[in-house]
């Protein structure tokens, strides 16, 4: 059995990293962001803003206004890159053409000519003006029609023509002709330390194989490494100065656990994408954070797979089931993607209902669940308060089924009265199914040539997909890198088997790889974890 | 075709008056089961078109060179119409890339250009929308070759019209009023 060893110990190293959701204490301490070490200088980086965002970093007006009328809309509306693209080079939509605006051909000694025959003399600073203001080009042509003319302040607008300088030459930070750098967070936690070391080893084994096959179009991964700190406000402070003084280009494998929500939002401010972040909060909701990619399935989506499968169960889904939750953050997002997925899956809307507060309240509690005849139970809460519930449940000869969406922390569970038999179920991201043969030789031909630690195999085996995602990523965008490349490689994953995960999806619209769970069991004799389904999606 | 396209695009540019084709024999609209941006479930032709004087143009959120400024227009084309939007004309947003457009998408487009009442923007399952598109006469092979063109009409007198996306607001206006009045 060795496969409910392989799947119990992965169990268990997400209930480590599940009891890590620190308290949001917000500290007192205060970190004033680190330099930036941008590698425009600061009139070009605010013309960026424009050319790119449309809106000024000294927060004054832009406006767009188009064609002959008196069509007004804010510049953000209509930024240059929009049309231009990031590299300037144009992104021709809809029969519309738009000029190329890198600094070489607006000034070509020769002047240009345009698709339309339109030809005009080289550009100047002062023609660009006119240009972006009155929608003239050198030779008083005027200029499509879809192209805005724009009002800004003298100094927005010196800024932008600045930068128009060194459009399409600017390299995101953290490239160079021969090298990338990424960068990972492990946890300062001592009790953490073997997750930290798992992380680090992993992905420095997997980068230094890279390098050792010449790396990434002739570019070195090179590798930087920060930690957390004791808040969610302070770690996100320590990461940005990490990734703002190493220059990082992208992140793989964070530990961001505890600082989900603050990190992701991090890495969309900062534009830094990151994929496989350590955590079982996966911020793939909408709005979309375009800027992080995540592997598994979060409690909620594995929440929306185990109800598929319980509703397939039933023998008639019209009878509905409960939810019972303790009043905790987690309960509620919970108990939303329960109650949607039920009404999809045809078998509800569920009956909820919050666990007592205190203990001598449990069986009354428990009497008033079996009155409602219902009997199946998706339970949100503590090992040791389900069991409370299951021996309650027994004494009034009722045994209804128990769902727990992701897992339940410590081993309480085990010790369910016998009446419950075949009647526990579990949703997990990843089971040993998902190790391909081929991916398992892999890793362990990694794992034995760099002597990497025999703990955590499960930690390792995320940290591992998510390097070969970012490569994989990293590969597919081209010699001609960028941030906003890398991100539309990565959506353009389809199916990607990583060999030791279940293959990862992404598109414009999804950020989370394996959008699903398997369902596991208990043999309350043998004190086993057994796999009960195969792979659920709940995309 | 890009060339043909742009060449035809200059035509209508240099002739802003010009810019309705005249009257096109008028369109069967399917009543294709869609989706607004509200994520509410609408037959596009009985809760959109009928009896209704329509402006139609074709977008997809993530084209941004072209449909910005068409979706501006749009706005514009809500503020000069004021208190017709809705009443007698209606304005419709077709997304051409129902696969990567969800209602929230559309939502958060429609929010961008302030698109209020009487103003749909419309999804839905991809074959569907293709074969809706179809029948409008905009549908492309590529998302990134769809044609600027508003589709305007009137479904009670079955005047229908094309105009180039881009002509001035105030001869839209011109022309919808005309199709909206037309006998």
């Amino acid at each position: 059995m060795a496969r409910t060893t392989k799947s119990q110990a992965y169990i268990i190293a997400l209930a480590i990293i599940a009891g890590l959701i620190l308290p949001g204490s917000f500290g007192d301490l205060v970190f004033a962001g680190g330099v930036a070490q941008d590698l425009l200088t600061a009139q070009e980086k605010s013309g960026k803003q424009i050319y790119v965002h449309g809106t000024s970093l000294g927060g004054r007006k832009i406006r767009a206004y188009l064609g002959e009328s008196s069509l007004e809309v804010p510049g953000e509306t209509m930024p240059c890159a929009n049309c231009h693209g990031l590299d300037g080079r144009g992104k021709p939509e809809g029969g519309v053409v738009p000029s190329n605006l890198t600094w070489e051909a607006l000034t070509k000694p020769y002047g240009v000519t345009r698709p339309g025959g339109r030809t005009h003399p080289p550009y100047t600073d002062r023609a660009l003006e006119l240009a972006i203001t009155r929608g003239v080009d050198p030779a008083g042509n005027k200029l499509l029609n879809v192209m805005p003319h724009y009002q800004l302040s003298q100094e927005d607008l010196r800024d932008l023509v600045a930068y128009l300088k060194r459009l399409g030459k600017d390299r995101d930070p953290g490239l160079t002709e021969n090298s990338i750098t990424i960068g990972t967070t492990i946890p300062a936690r001592a009790d953490l330390a073997g997750i930290g070391q798992a992380i680090k080893a992993v992905t420095v084994a997997f980068f230094e194989e890279v390098n050792s096959r010449g790396g990434i179009y002739n570019r070195k991964i090179e590798l930087k490494i920060n930690e957390t700190a004791d808040t969610p406000i302070t770690t996100s402070a320590l990461v940005k100065r990490f990734i703002q003084d190493e220059q990082v280009f992208a992140m793989t494998s964070a530990f961001t656990a505890g600082a989900d929500k603050e990190l992701a939002a991090l890495m969309d401010d900062l534009e830094v994408p990151m994929v496989g972040p350590l955590t079982l909060y996966p911020q793939g909701g909408y709005p979309l954070n375009r800027h992080v990619f995540y592997i598994f399935s979060g409690v909620d989506g594995q929440a929306r797979a185990l109800v598929n499968f319980a509703c397939q169960r039933m023998p008639d889904k019209r009878a509905g089931v409960l939810v019972v939750y303790s009043d905790d953050e987690m309960a509620k997002g919970l108990l939303e993607a329960i109650t949607d997925q039920c009404q999809e899956s045809g078998c509800g809307p569920p009956e909820t209902y919050g666990y007592p507060h205190a203990d001598s309240y449990v069986p009354g509690f428990v009497a008033k669940l079996k009155q409602t005849s219902k009997s199946v139970i998706f339970f949100l809460g503590t090992g040791r308060e389900a069991i409370a519930l299951m021996q309650e449940a027994n004494e009034l000869r009722w045994s209804p089924t128990f769902y727990f969406p992701g897992v339940v922390a410590g081993n309480e569970i085990l010790g369910a009265p016998p009446s419950f038999a075949q009647k526990i179920f579990f949703s997990v991201p990843s089971s040993p199914d998902d190790q391909t043969a081929h991916g398992t030789e892999e890793f362990r031909n990694l794992a034995t040539k760099h002597k990497l630690p025999a703990h955590h195999l499960a930690v390792q085996r995320s940290v591992y997909a998510a390097a070969r995602i970012l490569i994989e990523g990293l590969k597919r965008a081209g010699k001609d890198l960028s941030r906003e490349k890398l991100i539309q490689a990565l959506e353009g994953l389809y199916e990607y088997p990583t060999g030791v995960t279940p293959a990862v999806t992404y598109g414009i619209n999804r950020r989370i790889g394996a959008m699903g769970a398997y369902v596991v069991t208990i043999d309350l004799e043998k004190k086993q974890f057994l796999p009960a389904s195969g792979w659920i999606d709940s995309d | 075709m890009l060339i043909k396209v742009l060449v035809m695009l200059f035509a209508l540019m240099s002739a802003p008056a010009t810019a309705n084709t005249g009257a096109i024999s008028s369109p069967r609209i399917p009543d294709t089961t869609v989706y607004d941006q509200n994520g509410k479930q609408l037959s596009f032709y009985t809760d959109l078109i009928k009896g209704k004087t329509v402006a139609i143009n074709f977008i997809f959120t993530t084209c941004t060179t072209i449909c910005p400024p068409l979706t501006a227009m749009f706005r514009k084309l809500q503020q000069d119409l004021g208190n017709r939007i809705g009443l007698e004309v209606r304005l419709i947003s077709v997304s051409v890339d129902p696969g990567t457009d969800t209602p929230e998408r559309l939502r958060d487009f429609a929010a961008k250009f302030k698109a209020g009442p009487g103003w749909t923007f419309v999804t839905g399952n991809k074959a569907e929308i293709e074969s809706l598109l179809q029948a409008l006469g905009a549908a492309v092979g590529d998302k990134n070759d769809h044609t600027p063109m508003i589709l305007i009409g009137n479904d009670m007198t079955g005047y229908w019209t094309r105009a180039y996306g881009l002509t001035p607001p105030a001869t839209l206006v011109k022309v919808i009023t005309e199709a909206a009045n037309r006998e």
